[in-house]
């Protein structure tokens, strides 16, 4: 799977404006997409599970998984299935990281945005790809991705997923102790089949949520905010995204 | 006949997948099948039992998981699980009546080992030797390490079963279609490194079908003398209705098998898809059958886990990792000041050095602890073999255990205490050696006085099992100017021991034009003669091109180099790194420094810097320029007009200044600049590095000395560094809840041994509130906010 590295979310979780002049950093842009392609080894892995709706949340079918909280229950609440996804851009990427550290912290930065934005690129391949099954099956559509330690949906569960998936032996994906994912490039995610829009649209809600904080929206890209900030725990408070700027960190 | 006899002998048929099967039973996904074991004894019993009857000579445990990583999230302890499994596979072998060994099964930890993650080689090692004693206790007859992706893992595993049992070793590893696995690791290496430490059985198992993974196999066999071990997949999985299907029929999966005994393999067994009629079906045709002979390619390598040198060959070993007769190195080294290093190392490996030698024989420094320290943060960043230098044996002993791949030693000699004190983990480790062509006597002035000694160190050597093709012979270099007659019997004794000894040669090259005019031309003839003698690893600045030319044209007048194309191939790398940058302007010095600063261009600012410092003082250059330059950068990224990506690459093009000033300083011994010391950190746990990083790029540009102590970071070794170094200001970073705890319990660490050291922190998910709750002095927001802090603390 080749994963396209858009220059302008390059940009974007580098923090800078989507038109940003300086020759050395577009330069050094433009090696590091040409450089990064070479080293991912983008993996993946998804898998249906029915779910049920409990008092202690949300019981994923088949599985020794019940995901809990708030957020995740609102998520998902009006559905009969989900699936569960992992992707990893693999060791290298992360060496690669590392090396740059240590030679520019200017090139590890822009080489940790390139990977940041191939891992999403990967993602939305692989969303793609779930969504084109699930249309297939009769369903309408499915939602966004959602990721452990967004929201209230505790990243204790991630080990747990990784196992259900059998993502260590299948993929190489890891989580450390403190569950983070190993290789850093990595995501793990939950996406809901909608079998039937229901007269009230869960998404478009969120998104008329967002929208209704109307400072700045011309600059800001609301669709983005809605699959990364919502849940965020510094969404309210967070300068960068009132200025159209992302910081790229999840959870 | 016993397994040990039958091995690489006869095949030794294995069972297969145990995973698979459970969940056809109804294991959910994501439930721990080594709780069975205790929970559903008669069904494991009962799994073993059909594997014996279809013909198995070895069951495996049910413990591929059975850690104390893994059992914690289960109501069982490591001790329960492994021996209720060893209990089930012993029950199922009285049962039935069919004879089989045991094999206590070892997976991977589930946790990636450091650099890449965060557990450490000494407590993945632990995990493992606590599922060794228990195995062992219980009466496993071997062990069996599988489905390892990442070779230092297998190291800790094997050296973990070694050190704590004396049962027969098997280990495979997973790979994928490319032959790497997950981590990078190639079969080259992996044959090596366990090679090295003495396994009993090597291979592959799990990830594809036997057909994909037949190429695989054949390469073991090719170059592996171990009886080889192939438990593949029933193909690769499909997802059918939500349950994962394997396609392959028995029929299908045997086909490649009946290959591969053909050429050789040795132990055969299934994994994940397979069952009682895959293996039943490979014993009716090749049980007890016997191991086809084959030929194996004889080759000793210097390995890391993905990139491998064939000492056979003519390889450079870069010498620039060494502080002997070097202001800053020693400097580096003194302050802990790794990153300086690892520079060095980048700048070696981009000159084309095929091994890296490393030598940190400073007095004043913890060498073991240095050195184990250096290895690890050189391996997370590079793939280049490393040669462990050190005149003592303890660090050495240290070093090559903790190395990932096979090292090279240098060195021992002809002194009987110093082989005897070395050639012992040198073969417990697996480890090539250099010894160097003297004794207690010194250097023989003759080639045959020091072949004699050479004859003396290869004799020494196979005593303790370490055979020729493991050894390199330095028979050591003298200098034109004071023994102009020894350097023809240092020529002579290299292609003496070369040919009579059959072992490799090493000689360090600069040695000989010391003390006479025009060096580089001596060094270089030197070299030249040297290689038409058969010298195997010159020793050698990468960075010398003209001594690099010489190396590369000698390989292609010895036809060695095919075609020259390795040749053509450095010399046209040369020539496009010789083009001048894309846009190098007309600066004059005297304003356009901090031009150059604002725009962030790396390679000018040296040379300007340089420029001024004749004019002007270290500190002038310092108050008069850089600082305005910083301000006005400060400035206008506050202002948004520019990036954070412009703001660290003004700073580190600010750095480059530093460095020259550092330099000048260092010489002249100028008053020192430094404004003082903080010591940085990313906490226990966490591995994102960057944060930190370009915060103390920015505080290194304002004047402040940053002691680094790096990512994933124990609490005990941020409270040494502050106490140690007296500092008035610590930076924590953590980028993940759940490692801010662990930055929570280093700021109270702190608090208890030095109490007057003020605490900043910083970090996505941190806020004032946060960092307020958590006992810090102050929340930096971003590197600007970390300067504040610090003029505020420094000037208090």
């Amino acid at each position: 799977m080749e994963l396209e590295i858009e220059r302008t979310e390059v940009l974007r979780y580098l923090q800078t404006s989507k038109d940003l002049e300086d020759d050395n950093i577009n330069r050094l842009i433009a090696e590091a997409t040409a450089e990064i392609k070479n080293l991912i080894n983008f993996r993946y892995l998804y898998q249906k599970f029915p779910i049920e709706l409990n008092e202690n949340g949300i019981k994923v079918k088949g599985t020794t998984l019940t995901l809990e909280g708030k957020s995740i229950k609102k998520h998902l609440k009006n559905y009969g299935e989900i699936y569960i996804m992992a992707a990893t851009l693999g060791a290298q990427v992360d060496k690669k990281i590392s090396y740059y550290e240590k030679v520019s912290v200017t090139k590890s930065m822009i080489f940790d945005a390139c990977a940041t934005t191939a891992i999403e690129a990967g993602c939305d391949q692989v969303e793609a790809e779930i969504k084109k099954e699930v249309l297939a099956a009769g369903n309408e559509d499915i939602t966004f991705r959602y990721s452990p330690g967004y929201g209230d949906l505790g990243i204790e569960i991630q080990k747990e997923v990784l196992r259900i998936l059998e993502a260590p032996k299948k993929i190489g994906l890891t989580a450390s102790k403190y569950n983070m994912l190993i290789p850093t490039k990595s995501v793990t995610a939950i996406i809901g089949v909608i079998a039937e829009k229901t007269e009230v649209d869960q998404q478009a809600e969120e998104r008329k949520d967002i929208g209704s904080e109307s400072e700045n929206s011309k600059d800001r890209d609301l669709e983005f905010e809605i699959r990364h900030c919502k849940n965020c725990i510094l969404y309210q408070d967070c300068e960068l995204r009132r200025k159209g700027i992302y910081c790229g960190a999840k959870g | 006949m016993e397994l040990k006899d039958k091995l690489g002998k006869k095949i030794i048929l294995f069972d297969g997948a145990m995973g698979t099967v459970l969940q056809q039973r109804g294991l959910k996904a994501g439930d721990v099948p080594e709780k069975l074991n205790i929970e559903k004894r008669e069904e494991i019993v009962e799994i073993h039992k059909s594997y014996l009857k279809s013909g198995a000579e070895i069951l495996t445990t049910n413990t591929f998981g059975a850690n104390a990583l893994k059992m914690e999230e289960t109501d069982y302890s490591v001790e329960e699980v492994i021996s209720a499994a060893v209990q089930n596979a012993r029950q199922a072998v009285i049962e039935s009546g069919i004879d089989a060994a045991v094999a206590l099964d070892m997976g991977p930890l589930g946790e990636l080992l450091e650099p890449m993650g965060s557990l450490s080689f000494d407590e993945a090692y632990n995990l493992y030797q606590q599922q060794v004693l228990v195995g062992v206790e219980h009466g496993a007859d071997l062990i069996h390490i599988e489905t390892i992706a990442d070779l230092y893992e297998a190291r800790a595993a094997v050296l973990a079963a070694k050190e704590n049992s004396n049962l027969s070793i098997f280990c495979t590893l997973t790979f994928e279609e490319d032959g790497r696995t997950f981590t990078g690791g190639s079969i080259r290496s992996m044959i090596s490194v366990l090679e090295g430490l003495g396994v009993d059985g090597i291979g592959l198992n799990c990830s594809l079908g036997p057909e994909k993974l037949e190429p695989l196999v054949e390469e073991v066999l090719q170059y592996s003398k171990l009886p080889v071990i192939l438990q593949a997949n029933a193909g690769l999985p499909v997802m059918e209705n939500g349950e994962t299907v394997f396609k392959i029929s028995p029929a299908e999966y045997y086909k490649p098998l009946a290959r591969l005994y053909e050429k050789g393999l040795a132990v055969i067994g299934g994994c994940c898809g397979t069952n009682e009629e895959f293996i039943s079906l490979i014993a009716e045709n090749l049980k007890n059958k016997k191991v086809k002979e084959r030929e194996v390619v004889k080759e000793s390598l210097a390995c890391s886990p993905s990139q491998y040198v064939n000492l056979a060959g003519v390889n450079v070993v870069g010498e620039r990792i060494n502080p002997t007769g070097k202001a800053a190195f020693k400097e580096a080294l003194r302050n802990g000041d790794l990153d300086y290093i690892l520079k060095v190392a980048v700048e070696e490996v981009d000159a084309g050095a095929d091994i890296l030698d490393v030598n940190l024989g400073l007095p004043e420094i913890d060498e073991k602890k240095v050195m184990v320290k250096l290895i690890t943060e050189l391996q997370g960043i590079l793939d280049i073999p490393l040669q462990i230098d050190s005149s003592n044996p303890e660090v050495i002993d240290e070093a090559i255990r903790y190395y990932n791949g096979t090292a090279i030693v240098n060195s021992v000699n002809g002194e009987l205490e110093v082989l005897e004190k070395t050639l012992p983990a040198v073969k417990k480790y697996g480890a090539a050696v250099i010894g160097l062509t003297m004794d207690d006597d010194g250097i023989p002035t003759t080639a045959e006085g020091r072949f004699e000694i050479a004859e003396r160190i290869v004799s020494r050597a196979a005593e303790h099992g370490i055979s020729r093709d493991k050894i390199i012979i330095d028979c050591l270099t003298l200098t034109a100017s004071a023994q102009q007659e020894g350097v023809r019997e240092t020529l002579k004794a290299v292609k003496m021991v070369k040919e009579k000894l059959g072992v490799k040669t090493t000689l360090g090259v600069s040695n000989v034009s010391f003390g006479l005019p025009a060096r580089p031309v001596l060094n270089r003839t030197f070299l030249s003669m040297a290689l038409y003698q058969g010298l195997n690893l010159p020793i050698i600045d990468p960075n010398d091109v003209e001594m690099m030319a010489a190396v590369k044209a000698a390989a292609v007048l010895n036809n060695i180099d095919q075609g020259a194309a390795q040749y053509i191939e450095y010399m046209s790398e040369l020539e496009n790194k010789s083009e001048p940058e894309a846009e190098k302007e007309d600066l004059n010095e005297e304003n356009d420094l901090q031009t150059v600063i604002i725009r962030g261009l790396k390679s000018e600012s040296a040379r300007l810097t340089k420029a001024i410092l004749k004019e002007k003082e270290a500190l002038e250059v310092v108050n008069e320029y850089l600082i305005p330059a910083l301000d006005m950068v400060g400035e206008r990224y506050e202002k948004g007009d520019i990036f954070l990506p412009q703001l660290v690459q003004s700073a580190e093009t600010v750095k480059e200044a530093f460095s020259v000033l550092k330099e000048e300083m260092a010489r002249t011994g100028g008053r020192d600049i430094s404004k003082g010391k903080i010591v940085m950190a990313t906490v226990k746990g966490d591995v994102h590095d960057i944060g930190k990083n370009i915060v103390k790029t920015v505080l290194e540009n304002y004047g402040y000395q940053i002691i680094d102590l790096g990512r994933n970071v124990n609490i005990r070794e941020v409270v040494k560094s502050v106490v140690e170094n007296e500092v008035k200001l610590l930076g924590l970073s953590a980028l993940m809840t759940t490692t801010v705890k662990n930055m929570e319990k280093t700021i109270k660490a702190v608090r208890e041994q030095s109490p007057e050291c003020q605490i900043m922190v910083g970090g996505a998910v941190l806020t004032t509130d946060y960092a307020e709750m958590i006992d810090a002095d102050f929340y930096a927001r971003d590197a600007k906010e970390a300067v504040e802090i610090a003029k505020e603390v420094f000037t208090e």
